[in-house]
């Protein structure tokens, strides 16, 4: 094979705890025009329509997102 | 993608994405907090969100990718890193999505199976098109790589056709 993998590299360091949220309110206020606070607001209050094709890849990457996000919200 | 430890099949799993990544960009793709440990689908993605392409007109590439730390069904002694969904997408300069590969299994959307959007970005001149899901098999990173360099990214390395199909080969292997 001619791009042969490396067996042993230095292991890619996981976002931060602060990383984790910074992304999440990133993607909200850049493709959404809300904070994530909001987004997380209106998603469990079901108003967000993840299939709206208007807003569909961006709120289907949040959802993606959120169950591992929420621990990072900062006014939890 | 597997290995000895969940680490290990993270691990492998991030070296293909990364080396198909870097035939047209050289961000870092990075695993969510906990990325290592199985518990649950997780993610890899551009920590800086989308990537601007060396291409004229320029356009940007989003890359999210979703998978879950299992035992290996074959060899139990074996960890896998298994991919569970994507989102896959390329944008204009000014934010509008052109297309996005999607497969979202889990969650509230209707559509489980992996699809195809045309967006705004793509200027396609009916609008049903991109109201709704467009049925395509199962994308693979590399595979968006060959998208991106055939509708004008420049690569980054000279390489790039043969580390597409090494990539791709390996992420169809598991």
């Amino acid at each position: 094979m001619a791009t042969a993998r490396k067996r042993r590299t230095a292991r890619v360091p996981e976002l931060t705890a602060e990383e984790m949220w910074e992304r999440f309110d990133r993607i909200a206020r850049a493709r959404l025009g809300m904070s994530g606070e909001e987004f997380i607001r209106k998603y469990d209050a079901g108003e967000i329509d993840v299939d709206d094709p208007e807003i569909h890849s961006d709120a289907i990457v949040l959802a993606m997102l959120l169950p591992n996000t929420r621990a990072y919200q900062p006014s939890r | 993608m597997r290995g000895g430890t969940p680490s290990e099949s993270v691990g492998a799993l991030l070296e293909t994405l990364q080396r198909a990544m870097s035939c047209i960009s050289d961000d870092v793709l990075r695993p969510e907090r906990g990325g290592y440990v199985p518990g649950g689908t997780l993610s890899i993605d551009l920590p800086h969100g989308l990537v601007r392409l060396r291409a004229q007109p320029p356009f940007s590439l989003r890359v999210e990718h979703y998978y879950r730390i299992e035992h290996d069904a074959d060899r139990s002694s074996m960890w896998r890193a298994a991919t569970v969904g994507y989102v896959y997408g390329l944008y204009r300069e000014d934010g509008r999505e052109i297309l996005a590969y999607h497969w979202h299994p889990d969650g509230r959307s209707h559509v489980t199976t992996p699809h195809l959007h045309l967006g705004g970005g793509a200027e396609v001149g009916w609008a049903g098109l991109q109201k709704t899901h467009l049925p395509s098999g199962s994308i693979l990173l590399p595979d968006l790589m060959e998208l991106a360099i055939g509708a004008g990214a420049r690569p980054r390395r000279a390489d790039w056709q043969t580390v597409v199909n090494d990539t791709r080969a390996e992420l169809t292997a598991g």
